[in-house]
């Protein structure tokens, strides 16, 4: 046994932290944390008060693992409970077992899988390793083994079992592939994926960014989420050739929802600028057949790999309440019986004819303040709490004055 | 260093299980022969060593920065930039002689329905080479690449010949090392002034050359990086430089053949083999016929900056309609010159298949008009004062 634990538990934006515990009292005493930590998001008081009762850490024995950061102690995953031991309204992972809970008990399990892009920066600059477009390089992937091996090879000794690793379709940009499983355990692999990279980042003399949109002229960084449903063995979407009539209903759900959880997926204002056309990012509500201009991407092919890839989300999104909203309008969809539209084939982007997906912050936020399909789903109370943790960027994205407009109006006006 | 062959996938196992191979790089090429992939971790590609690894088909057809171009009917958005797949051929797995615990594999390019890219250079000298096996017994090609070892951004490095070891002749000593120990047997390593080099390979089969083309290419890169210096296979990086270039070289049997007809037939190709401005601009290719005692020897010079699986599949196209009399259109004059030539050359299609050169012509045109599009520094230095 090792001498200290890392209980790691992720706040509601989605950031990990980690509170060490000498292991042997791991269980015997009680772990909480301020309130007011979880619903920090990007960094504005939360409006909890001292007052308010602190949040208790409950690890999750099923995510015991090695602890690569610090080989002589464990690690270990949590979630977050209400003093009175009810699960937290402001932990994202108890609202993704909410939904995976009432799947499980319609007797479906969901296989889901997050391909995670960022950027790998200069510290000082803030500018990326690289300028060009070196997609799939294996030659300038070279250069960034140190860091990208250890990436691989630490998630490998989490458990986390990597897929692939590439550089992307921007200079500086990298994505790595980890390998579908449970919803949950799937989720976790993804805060594992973001704190792993940003550490060897920083261990190498470089920081890594998950931001959406960083720069104006360089590609976004994405999470694409791909989910399966099973029955058993059996995944549901499966059918032959085609999707089967529960892999219609999935897909449809997850259409009639998209706008409305867009938040979950872009929480942001920065991530808005990501959703643009001709950027691999989706604009228009649709989907279809293995096409990346679409917002859902069906990938049919085994019965073991037919899933859907859904494109919009960003690679700094919480991935609980992605991956959560996501499988609740899936399940919705599959209850309801409903059909989608017709798949779409060529270019989505030339679709003015569709309806648009969310293009700012602020129609995104209202989107869901007005959803009661997403308080229905993930409850109302993390509904709530992510509105009310978000409520200042919509404040503080229209007093802010950007660089882009100094560059463009200084001196012109 | 230990010669090696290729070890396949019973060696991998093997090799993971010693702790010798952590990482397995899936790879392809792409139109201008850069070696691309993703890194797999050995343990998971050793899993399902046969499922096909997916990768956005348009990166098969991308410019020189890995851009897109949207008049590339093979992908575009309308397209929607579907996957295409790398098969692993695991017979064909081999030890990366410079990356300590890395093995590559290539394999066949297919869609979703298992058709055969064949816009990919690979799939185009396959076919290119299984003719030439069939109808001419045509089995072996030999290939050399040149190119230039620069310290930094711009300075050459002193290479003479006959001197005493300098670093840059330990990298490419090193590099012919470490390739042979992945199984490409280098056989000569010439040097020479302003950072030139050339690497020559022993004589052998059409694709085996071609993928390894690819390899050596990145193989000079990456040690060249890792010692703080770059490996530049710009065709020209001065006017009076001498081109960098790809060396094919066919034997085509007693046959006949007229230096000419070969000359124009490779500028019915001069787009695939010459695909960039600067190679263009470095003037006319060369190309060559050698009489050998029991055989003619036809020689292609492709620019170093085009794919070395294309320009053999060319060569061979060339080599052996030359040696059946046929002629060619006439030089080009202009990359989109070259891109209409490349659509009309019904021949070079009938071996290379038609996806290939009509994908290239809309990138050549892009290349061009981007080109006509610039403020040149030469129009800079010209012009500025003077005007």
């Amino acid at each position: 046994m090792t001498t200290w634990t890392h209980v790691l538990w992720t706040d509601l934006i989605g950031h990990p932290h980690v509170v060490r515990v000498r292991t042997s009292v791991l269980g015997k005493r009680r772990l909480t944390v301020d309130r007011s930590q979880v619903t920090r998001g990007f960094g504005h008081p939360s409006g909890s008060s001292a007052d308010d009762p602190a949040l208790v850490l409950v690890p999750d024995p099923a995510t015991e693992r090695a602890n690569p950061w610090q080989p002589d102690a464990g690690l270990v995953i949590a979630d977050l409970a209400e003093p009175e031991d009810e699960p937290s309204a402001l932990c994202g992972r108890s609202a993704l077992r909410r939904v995976l809970g009432r799947l499980a008990d319609d007797g479906y399990r969901v296989s889901c899988a997050a391909e995670l892009e960022f950027y790998l920066v200069d510290r000082r600059t803030r500018e990326p390793v690289y300028a060009d477009i070196e997609n799939y390089s294996v030659t300038k992937g070279a250069e960034f083994e140190p860091i990208m091996r250890q990436v691989r090879n630490q998630l490998q000794e989490m458990g986390v079992t990597i897929e692939a690793s590439n550089p992307e379709y921007s200079g500086g940009q990298f994505e790595v592939n980890i390998l579908h499983g449970p919803a949950l355990e799937s989720a976790d692999r993804a805060i594992l994926l973001r704190a792993a990279v940003r550490a060897l980042a920083r261990d190498a003399g470089l920081d890594a960014t998950f931001m959406a949109k960083p720069w104006t002229d360089r590609s976004g960084s994405g999470m694409h989420v791909h989910q399966s449903l099973w029955r058993g063995d059996d995944n549901v979407l499966h059918g032959g050739h085609e999707l089967s009539p529960a892999g219609r209903h999935y897909v449809a759900g997850l259409l009639r929802r998209m706008r409305e959880f867009t938040l979950f997926g872009s929480p942001s204002p920065n991530a808005y600028h990501r959703r643009s056309d001709y950027t691999f990012s989706p604009t228009v509500l649709c989907w279809g057949f293995d096409n990346r201009t679409l917002a859902v991407r069906a990938i049919v092919g085994t019965p073991g790999s037919t899933r859907f890839e859904q494109r919009d989300a960003s690679a700094e999104a919480n991935p609980y309440l992605v991956f959560a909203g996501q499988l609740s309008a899936g399940m919705e969809g599959v209850s309801d019986g409903i059909e989608p539209p017709e798949p779409l084939t060529g270019d989505a982007y030339s679709r003015g004819d569709l309806e648009r997906l969310p293009t700012s912050f602020g129609e995104a936020y209202r989107l869901l303040e007005e959803s009661d399909a997403a308080r229905l789903g993930l409850g109302a109370g993390t509904v709530e709490a992510y509105l009310a943790m978000l409520a200042p960027e919509l404040d503080l994205v229209r007093s802010a004055s950007a660089d882009w407009e100094r560059n463009r109006y200084f001196t012109a006006v | 260093m230990e010669e090696c062959v290729v070890r396949g996938i019973e060696w991998l196992r093997d090799a993971v299980a010693a702790g010798e191979i952590h990482t397995v790089r899936v790879s392809f090429a792409d139109r201008l022969g850069v070696w691309r992939g993703k890194r797999v971790p050995a343990p998971s590609f050793l899993k399902s060593a046969d499922r096909p690894i997916g990768f956005c088909d348009g990166m098969l057809v991308v410019d020189v920065h890995a851009d897109l171009v949207q008049e590339t009917p093979y992908s575009n958005y309308r397209t929607g930039y579907p996957d295409v797949y790398v098969h692993p051929d695991l017979a064909g797995i081999r030890p990366v002689g410079w990356a300590e615990g890395e093995a590559y594999v290539f394999g066949p390019l297919r869609d979703e329905q298992g058709r055969t890219a064949l816009v990919a250079p690979a799939s185009a000298l396959e076919r290119a080479a299984a003719r030439a096996r069939e109808d001419y017994r045509l089995e072996q090609v030999s290939l050399s690449l040149s190119g230039r070892l620069m310290r930094a951004r711009d300075d050459a490095c002193d290479l003479e010949l006959g001197l005493i070891l300098s670093p840059a002749d330990r990298i490419l000593t090193h590099a012919a090392d470490a390739l042979t120990a992945t199984g490409i047997m280098v056989d000569t390593i010439e040097v020479d002034v302003g950072g030139r080099f050339r690497l020559s390979l022993a004589p052998m089969e059409a694709t085996q050359a071609g993928e390894a083309g690819v390899v050596i290419k990145g193989a000079l890169k990456e040690i060249a990086r890792a010692a703080g210096m770059e490996a530049i296979f710009m065709t020209r990086t001065a006017e009076s430089a001498t081109p960098s270039t790809w060396t094919v070289e066919v034997g085509v049997g007693a046959r006949p053949v007229e230096p000419s007809r070969v000359a124009s037939l490779a500028e019915d190709a001069r787009g695939l083999l010459s695909p960039s401005i600067t190679a263009f601009r470095a003037g006319l290719l060369t190309t060559g016929v050698r009489k050998e005692t029991d055989h003619v020897v036809v020689r292609v010079d492709a620019s170093s900056e085009a794919s070395p699986q294309t320009s053999i599949a060319c060569a061979i196209a060339i080599s052996l309609e030359a040696a059946s009399g046929r002629v060619g259109l006439g030089s080009v004059a202009s990359l989109t010159e070259a891109a209409a030539r490349l659509e009309a050359a019904d021949w070079l299609a009938d071996w290379l298949g038609e996806d290939l050169p009509l994908n290239s012509a809309p990138l050549l045109r892009a290349e061009q008009a981007m080109f006509d599009a610039a403020v040149t520094d030469w129009e800079l230095q010209r012009y500025w004062k003077a005007s």
